[in-house]
């Protein structure tokens, strides 16, 4: 049984009173591939792949207005995300982005920037898309103030969306583990299967997650210019 | 020697290109092959400063690069290691929480 089912998601630890949980939020960085050698290894081809297969993927989604290298700031943000979310599964490992906290901080400035761009630069262009095509004349009114309250949202959607995935899968896999005590030792085979199975589920929500986050985030970079 | 500089001792010309896996100063006894009546010596001689220490710090961590992370036919080894790695340092951060479970059986 636990006393708290949400002592996981804490990051307080009791050296010198200071929350050295979030220090996970960079461990990322030590697993990233270097380039050391002119000949890279395999590690390296296998990020390179991905690296342009998401460059190429986001290229498209930018659409021709875009400027060069604008992919590199969601190509990054999802290797952060991605990085944050695998690394959280593992036992002790603090999960950063399980808090909005960080989620929100990321999402929100992402989004006001990209809106302040509009407004200043596509001022037409951004009101235009209150409306959609072929919106009858008399729903129109009502269309602004629903795209204008889904436009508003997006930031913490963003947030909210990946924080909800990483509580729910690990409040999942605590509440679980935690009914091993109290079950039949016979039976216990059962509850390492199906928290084998949550752990799988779990890699993919991670690796999903992310990669949702950067896509929506293009998209939404994409409706601005 | 400025933020980002290479080490004083390195020279181009002689050590050839830049490995920050290696030492370029001047080499003492391994710490190996130290007598235990020359430890103290031994260790009043190293530089003790905070960049010093974070200089050796990142030599292991360049050694250990090339020794498991950079080689051609790399395998995902070098990424459980860190794992572990990882997982006792953040077990040692909360330990003053984690310490407090054994006892969920009486609640």
């Amino acid at each position: 049984m636990m006393t708290n089912l949400f002592s996981v998601f804490d990051p307080t630890t009791n050296l010198l009173n200071i929350s050295f949980n979030w220090l996970s939020t960079i461990l990322g960085l030590l697993f990233l591939p270097y380039y050391f050698w002119l000949i890279p290894n395999r590690h390296m081809i296998f990020w390179n792949l991905i690296l342009n297969k998401l460059h190429n993927e986001f290229k498209t989604l930018l659409g021709k207005n875009s400027f060069n290298g604008s992919t590199f700031i969601f190509i990054s943000l999802f290797s952060f995300i991605l990085f944050n979310n695998l690394l959280g599964i593992f036992p002790y490992i603090f999960t950063s982005t399980s808090h909005l906290n960080l989620t929100l901080s990321i999402s929100l400035p992402l989004w006001l920037s990209f809106m302040f761009f509009g407004w200043i630069n596509n001022t037409q262009h951004m009101f235009s898309h209150l409306i959609p095509q072929g919106t009858p004349n008399i729903l129109m009114p009502f269309m602004v103030l629903i795209e204008t309250i889904s436009n508003i949202i997006r930031p913490g959607t963003l947030a909210v969306r990946l924080t909800a995935n990483m509580i729910a899968g690990h409040l999942l896999m605590t509440l679980l583990g935690n009914t091993g005590p109290n079950f039949p030792t016979i039976l216990i085979f059962i509850l390492i299967f199906i928290q084998i199975l949550l752990l799988i589920l779990e890699s993919a929500v991670a690796i999903i997650q992310s990669y949702v986050i950067a896509i929506l985030s293009t998209l939404y970079s994409s409706e601005v210019n | 020697m400025a933020f980002g500089d290479y080490p004083k001792e390195y020279n181009p010309s002689v050590h050839g290109p830049y490995d920050p896996a290696r030492y370029y100063g001047k080499p003492d006894t391994p710490f190996s092959q130290v007598k235990i009546a020359e430890l103290g010596a031994w260790f009043g001689r190293r530089n003790k400063s905070p960049s010093a220490f974070m200089g050796a710090c990142s030599r292991a961590w360049w050694r250990w690069q090339h020794k498991y992370m950079q080689p051609k036919r790399v395998g995902i080894a070098p990424f459980f290691q860190l794992l572990v790695g990882s997982m006792t340092v953040f077990y040692v951060f909360n330990y003053g929480k984690l310490k407090h479970h054994r006892n969920y059986k009486y609640h």
